[in-house]
């Protein structure tokens, strides 16, 4: 019941402030897409905040009262933008082969999560050591999590919960219910991904792209594993994706702009709600965004006060966990002068560089990554993924007069990996227990990111008129 | 003016050949990623397949760490570690002081375990010869019958407190 809840509430919120627009105007299946990450992270936040200041949890009572809430905040926005764009489903002819290829990804998908939660229902080993754990003591002791958090020396006590809140909702009183909470997120986390790169490129103006951009992304073994095996840097992926998205609509639309930019906070402060690293990349997609957010530094500012403000309920969060619960100690070396001493260590530096290497061409075997007892070559995780990019990002480029936003894409994805070696050069855990552990995750958190600029048609200025032809009813109201 | 038609492939226009070429090779480069990545998933899914219910080749600490997570007070977990393993010195250090400790005493059994058995703890025991485990078995039958003996998978022998269900 108050799994459902927290989704319902998640679609409503969608629902509510996702603007309409020409290539994406169903709003019934962009709240499906964007939605149940939506309700996880702000109702997780909650339930963080009820747990650490009074010992209860989020009751159903309280679920109600903000469904009601929400449902209200609905009526009223249907009221100043009408429902016209609410149409029912259509079966798209010209689509129906892409359609075929996509079911057949989908099936593929639910294939694969099928066999891999019947033989390791608990999932992977973060899914338990890391996640698994953190659940349990939020379920267990949510009066004196801090004690709880401080006495584990396995995992990752002083991570964010996006994922530990997730669970402990997910699951009921009883306690057996934390594996089957982790099976459903799993599926939850991979559709999630998959539906926001869909519907995001779709709102990017792409047609056929958004479709193959999701046969890729679901195709590719390492997300079906990260999901299966209920870790959270495909979440990271999604949030990560949906941010850049929202700001690169921000950047290019003017009708909307507002709500894009609250949408992009409220997945930037997701993102840091997720993981450690998450505040690192939303800072790096923040601050890419303002710097070019036309118009003068007024204008900017505003833009960040926006972000600010959707970015607030997250802040809030991570501040409580930070000053009250999590255990002191972090994976960075933060010390003087060590960045100066690491930078210029060239064993580190050429570790880095293999490991790297490693991921993006599937050569090597130097960084093992173990499935069970079975050791997993990089090729396995990615098959030809890094080898398509630059193919189909050569094959995208010539044909386009680029707008100046699309510059956020490269940006943002040169930044993030830039992010990455500095936190690699700092990390306090042995170098080669971290590259052969987390190096692979990382790269899944940004691979989707070039995505954007491969698939959506931002280049096209006649785009809206465009969809005044195709599409009268979505572009009149793109146009407000 | 009217502006130019665009064709449904990620907006290319359809205003001449070379553009047809490029969908038809943007089209290919995808097709042939998906294949690749299709192909692995399905042949990673068969290896998760064979390996039938919670058979997969858990690791011992990753069974421990399953009745942890799972709701046990506290887990005693009996085996023979390699002492190469990263986990295994983090275990060693984990002392049973909050609901969610793990202990591990390596292949060891004497009093100050069978102390944390009459404390109402689940015990794993792995890597042992038949013999050794029925002694044990034995031993914490004699001592205290308020344990019961669960499997986890083919090779993890798990006492858990209270009656038997």
């Amino acid at each position: 019941m108050i799994a459902a809840l927290v989704v319902v509430n998640g679609l409503l919120l969608a629902w509510a402030l996702l603007p309409p627009a020409a290539g994406s105007s169903n709003r019934v299946m962009d709240a499906l897409a964007f939605g149940p990450l939506l309700g996880l992270g702000i109702l997780g936040g909650l339930d963080f905040l009820i747990r650490t200041h009074s010992g209860g949890a989020l009751s159903v009572t309280t679920l109600l009262w903000i469904s009601a809430g929400s449902t209200v905040g609905c009526l009223l926005r249907a009221r100043c933008a009408p429902l016209t764009e609410l149409r029912p489903l259509r079966w798209p002819r010209w689509e129906t082969l892409g359609f075929i290829v996509l079911l057949m990804a989908l099936a593929l998908a639910a294939f694969f999560m099928l066999a891999v939660q019947r033989a390791a229902p608990d999932g992977g080993w973060d899914g338990l050591a890391v996640w698994g754990l953190l659940a349990r003591s939020l379920i267990a002791s949510p009066g004196n999590l801090q004690a709880t958090l401080a006495g584990i020396e396995l995992g990752q006590p002083d991570y964010p919960l996006f994922l530990p809140e997730a669970l402990a909702l997910f699951s009921s009183e009883e306690l057996q219910s934390l594996t089957r909470a982790g099976q459903w997120l799993g599926w939850i986390g991979l559709f999630s991904l998959a539906a926001i790169v869909h519907r995001m490129l779709l709102r990017l103006g792409a047609r056929w792209g958004a479709h193959l951009a999701l046969v890729l992304v679901l195709t590719t073994p390492l997300y079906l594993r990260l999901a299966a095996d209920h870790y959270a840097d495909h979440l990271v992926a999604a949030q990560n994706f949906a941010a850049v998205g929202f700001c690169l609509l921000a950047l290019i639309k003017r009708p909307g702009r507002f709500a894009y930019l609250l949408l992009a906070g409220l997945f930037l402060g997701m993102m840091a709600w997720t993981k450690a690293e998450g505040l690192v990349l939303a800072a790096v997609i923040g601050v890419a965004t303002l710097a070019l957010y036309p118009g003068a530094w007024r204008g900017k500012l505003q833009a960040a006060g926006l972000l600010v403000l959707g970015l607030l309920p997250f802040i809030l969060v991570l501040v409580v966990h930070r000053l009250e619960v999590a255990p002191s100690g972090g994976r960075l070396d933060l010390g003087f002068g060590v960045l100066g001493e690491r930078l210029v260590d060239g064993e580190r530096w050429a570790l880095i560089g293999q490991a790297l290497a490693q991921e993006v061409s599937g050569a090597g075997q130097v960084f093992r990554w173990t499935t069970g007892s079975a050791v997993e070559p990089a090729a396995q995780r990615w098959g030809y993924y890094f080898l398509a990019l630059p193919l189909l990002i050569a094959l995208s480029w010539s044909r386009r007069r680029w707008r100046k936003a699309m510059l956020l894409v490269p940006l943002v994805t040169v930044g993030q990996v830039v992010a990455y070696v500095l936190m690699l050069l700092l990390v306090v855990e042995e170098l080669e227990f971290s590259l052969a552990n987390a190096a692979s995750r990382l790269l899944a958190q940004l691979a989707v990111i070039p995505l954007l600029a491969i698939f959506s048609d931002l280049s096209e200025p006649e785009m809206e008129s465009e969809a005044r032809v195709d599409d009268p009813e979505a572009a009149a109201l793109v146009e407000g | 003016m009217r502006p130019a038609k665009l064709s449904p492939l990620v907006g290319l226009r359809e205003d001449g050949v070379r553009d047809k070429l490029r969908m038809v090779v943007v089209f290919l480069v995808v097709a042939v990623a998906a294949s690749r990545g299709a192909y692995l998933s399905f042949d990673l899914a068969r290896y998760y397949l064979d390996h039938d219910g919670r058979t997969i080749e858990l690791a011992e600490d990753q069974a421990a760490l399953h009745l942890v997570v799972q709701g046990q007070r506290a887990v005693v977990l009996l085996c023979d570690f390699d002492g190469e393993r990263e986990q295994s010195r983090a275990f060693s250090a984990q002392i049973a002081a909050t609901p969610v400790a793990l202990r591990v005493l390596n292949g060891r059994y004497d009093r100050e375990i069978e102390n944390y058995l009459r404390a109402q703890v689940a015990v794993v025991l792995d890597s042992m010869t038949k013999a050794r485990e029925a002694q044990i078995l034995a031993q914490l039958m004699t001592t205290d019958a308020q344990f019961y003996e669960q499997r986890v998978g083919r090779d993890y022998l798990v006492l858990l407190p209270g009656p038997r269900p």
